[in-house]
């Protein structure tokens, strides 16, 4: 209960709140839209609600221009050019590689954040962690699969943003220091890319990880390579140890890295502002350093909703892709005894594995890279022609070509389709039942796998006519055996299927050939593959 | 506005598309549409994820239940029979109804749930002395075993689903037996230690030992309930049986367990047939990675 003397202390000094006494001055409407004209005005830096409406209306402002206030004195604006030439803005020649860079970092960052509340860094719990993100957290495979796609994008996405740079000539003075730190936020993003395909401790993610990692230990000399090896990885092969390196890799070292490189980036592009299409100024000159006043296009408030209208249409793609398009891989359990066929690289790092298949660890793998990324940061203080023009650069357009062309080739060589040589047997084994994918074997429907005994040479006959699907599968059964007849002699597969438990059946393989080395003058391959009824392959 | 973003330079369909950009209201409509877009996917997801729950933990059971199988096959089958049936003298049943009625509990004295009982079973192993000659192995790494936690899980999920079949006394009845396809006799080395073995790698020989094979089960490091630990072997293997070579004690201990057992232990080695099992190489490879211990 109120009363009278509580509702008004008794020595109130109006002068203490400026709100009460403007509204004892100026009457109750007009005390009280100036104390949050005044607050706005605050909050935003030097824009009051006028100054708003006049942004948003596209209106002329006062004089001088408000909307540089904010550029000077806060910290959002700050970090942003306060205006760029009307040339620089277009889908030309920026692409919007860079800001679509940052705005995925900010993706990654957030989507992270909600992933790491359901995350132990422990090689015991990190698999069932995410099992029961998938199983049991709302919108669990949904942030899941954004944050992996976001990292797969982003990785592809900086590229772009360094090939583009490259290709305009934007790295040339003054931008020279802005290229070598985006070379380092570069090489630190497929830092985190890597240390966080590791996280999800699947057969995908070790054994991928593992083929990169090997390389830390041939670092020369050797004393050097097995102290770095230790170091990353807390012991000599991945473990527990070096599972928890990698999480704190990812989610402290390399973001703090990369927010510092990329306050140096945005701060070098605040004062050198945004370089012109080459063909758009004389050569040498920088136009971007004095922009004309009727080619400038401010920041606030267009190039900020341009900026906002890419983010939410690059938001919008994404979420559908990774609804209706993409799902984040998660394969068996890590099982560090066990290398499954054809382990690769992460795609981004194909190239390097396709590099080893070429030469020594140590050369193809440390020295080569190195070199790279040193001859990649400093590139501008040697290439030091003023010209930008494509056409005064022909020497350096050819270069950066050739080498995308050679990044693809060693992509390419980088997969199992080049230069691995498995036995016979084990490739058609893995292309029906491969350990960490579904194969043709799984992907057949329960109702389909009928009980019985099935070869590749009566197949035919055999397969009950209700099991079209299983029949497909022993046609191409049959056919992979046939292809390798010269390599495995009078080789027959057999499948034979049987009712394990109540809605488990399990199929075996077994895969004999005739070999004059073994004693009995055959050979054999054998493998069990049950399937649940309620397992749920998807055809790959 | 629009002015403003006009560009002083050729205009083709395809220069505009690149550098022009769109009026401050075409903006702001798209960005809305695209805002609703995105709310209404979000929100579609959202509908669905009980359902997307509900489907992935079936289909995790389910390939635990398989995994299970796998694991069953390789590391106890050997025992307790290929359909769960149990070995008469080796290894009890366990696709039976005593284990899903509640008579084995009751006669182990558990109190706890049946899942608990299986899991800890396969898990920590049987140390004591019962009735059955063998002791059950520990199998979880927890305990020294070979197998991880989830893998302990799966062995579990697998042999809870006989529930069904046993409890309705129903013999699940095998497929034919695969047409004659002869294994081969000597594709296996035997049980003769006087044969020449290969040039064997201790690495192979450590991944069959920590893996298929399951030794790791039974020779518990720091342990020596079941069997002997490996620790020392290298060592000790030229002093057990005088006038055999430490290769040929590995080998016979390996083919043929019950020519000299450890005192202390229970003959149990000699019911592997680890001669029909293993090839001459993986023999030797055995033989290697023991040495090296």
């Amino acid at each position: 209960m109120a009363t009278e003397s509580q509702k008004v202390p008794p020595n109130l000094d109006v002068g203490e709140y400026p709100l009460l006494k403007r509204i004892r001055e100026k009457g109750l409407r007009r005390g009280l839209f100036e104390s949050i004209d005044e607050a706005i005005e605050r909050t935003t830096v030097g824009l009051n609600l006028a100054d708003l409406r006049a942004l948003l209306q596209d209106r002329a402002l006062s004089k001088p221009n408000v909307r540089l206030k904010p550029h000077a004195d806060a910290f959002w604006t700050h970090i942003r050019p306060t205006y760029f030439h009307t040339d620089a803005v277009g889908f030309y020649p920026t692409l919007r590689l860079g800001w679509l860079s940052t705005y995925l970092f900010v993706l990654e960052i957030i989507t992270g954040i909600f992933l790491m509340v359901f995350y132990t860094p422990s090689n015991v719990r990190a698999f069932p962690n995410m099992l029961n993100l998938l199983s049991n957290v709302p919108f669990g495979q949904f942030v899941r699969d954004l944050h992996r796609f976001g990292a797969e994008a982003m990785v592809a996405i900086v590229s772009l943003h360094m090939l583009r740079t490259f290709l305009t000539g934007s790295y040339k003075k003054p931008r020279q220091y802005t290229w070598a730190t985006g070379f380092l936020l570069f090489v630190v993003t497929l830092g985190l890319s890597y240390t966080g395909y590791l996280l999800p401790w699947d057969q995908l993610a070790l054994w991928a990880v593992t083929i990169g990692a090997s390389m830390l230990e041939a670092a020369p000399p050797p004393v050097v390579g097995n102290f770095v090896n230790v170091l990353v990885k807390g012991a000599p092969d991945l473990g527990a140890a070096g599972l928890l390196r990698f999480y704190l890799l990812h989610v402290f070292l390399f973001p703090t890295v990369l927010l510092a490189l990329l306050g140096i980036h945005y701060y070098k592009v605040v004062v050198h502002g945004h370089s012109l299409p080459p063909e758009k100024e004389e050569p040498g000159v920088d136009t971007a350093a004095r922009i004309p006043r009727e080619k400038r296009r401010y920041f606030l408030i267009d190039q900020l909703r341009t900026e906002m209208l890419w983010v939410v249409f690059v938001t919008l793609v994404m979420v559908a892709i990774v609804v209706w398009f993409y799902d984040a891989p998660l394969e068996p359990h890590a099982n560090p005894l066990s290398t499954p066929l054809h382990t690769v690289a992460p795609w981004y790092f194909l190239w390097i594995q396709g590099l080893l298949k070429l030469g020594d660890k140590t050369l193809m793998g440390v020295i080569l890279p190195t070199i790279l990324i040193g001859a990649f940061t400093l590139w501008p203080y040697f290439d030091v022609g003023p010209n930008r023009r494509y056409g005064a650069r022909r020497p350096a357009i050819t270069l950066s070509l050739l080498f995308v062309s050679a990044i693809f080739i060693l992509t390419w060589m980088g997969t199992p389709d080049f230069a691995v040589e498995t036995s016979p047997d084990q490739e058609i084994m893995f292309e029906m039942a491969p350990s960490t994918k579904v194969g043709l074997v799984r992907a057949i429907p329960y109702e389909d796998l009928v009980p019985g005994a099935y070869s590749t040479e009566d197949y035919e006959s055999t397969v009950p006519g209700d099991a079209p699907e299983l029949l497909a599968v022993m046609e191409e059964y049959a056919h992979l055996v046939e292809e390798a007849q010269e390599e495995l002699p009078n080789a027959v597969g057999f499948m034979v299927i049987d009712q394990m438990q109540a809605d488990l059946r399990g199929v075996t393989l077994r895969l004999v050939w005739d070999d004059p080395t073994q004693s009995s003058g055959q050979n054999s391959n054998v493998q069990l593959v049950p399937v649940h009824a309620d397992a749920g392959y998807k055809k790959e | 506005m629009a002015e403003e973003n006009q560009m002083p330079t050729r205009s083709s369909a395809w220069h505009n598309f690149w550098t022009k950009i769109l009026p401050a209201e075409v903006q702001l409509i798209l960005a809305t549409v695209f805002t609703l877009g995105i709310i209404i996917t979000v929100a579609w997801v959202g509908i669905n994820e009980p359902a997307r729950m509900q489907e992935f933990t079936a289909s995790y059971d389910a390939r635990s239940i398989e995994n299970g199988a796998v694991i069953f096959d390789d590391a106890c089958s050997g025992c307790h029979g290929p359909q769960g049936q149990g070995i008469q003298g080796v290894a009890p049943a366990l696709n039976t109804p005593e284990l899903f009625n509640g008579e084995r509990l009751a006669e182990m004295g558990w109190s706890g749930s049946l899942e608990d009982f299986v899991e800890l079973t396969v898990a920590a192993g049987r140390p004591s002395v019962t009735e059955w000659p063998a002791a059950m192995p520990t199998w979880s790494q927890e305990y020294g075993g070979p197998l991880r936690p989830d893998e302990v899980k799966d062995v579990t999920n697998f042999v809870l689903n006989w529930e069904e079949t046993a409890l309705a006394g129903e013999v699940l009845e095998a497929a034919e037996a695969p047409p004659p396809v002869e294994e081969p006799e000597d594709r296996f080395c035997g049980f003769d230690i006087d044969v020449e073995l290969p040039e064997g790698d201790v690495e192979r020989g450590r991944v069959l030992y920590e893996g298929e094979l399951g030794c790791a089960g039974c020779h518990v490091a720091g342990a020596n309930v079941v069997a002997p630990p490996l620790e020392g072997m290298g060592a000790r293997a030229g002093e057990r049986v005088p006038g055999l070579s430490p290769e040929k004690y590995i080998h016979e201990s390996i083919v043929k367990a019950e020519a000299y057992v450890v005192e202390g232990y229970e003959p149990i080695m000699g019911t592997l047939d680890f001669g029909d099992k293993l090839t001459c190489q993986e023999i030797a490879d055995l033989v290697a990675y023991n040495l090296s211990q």
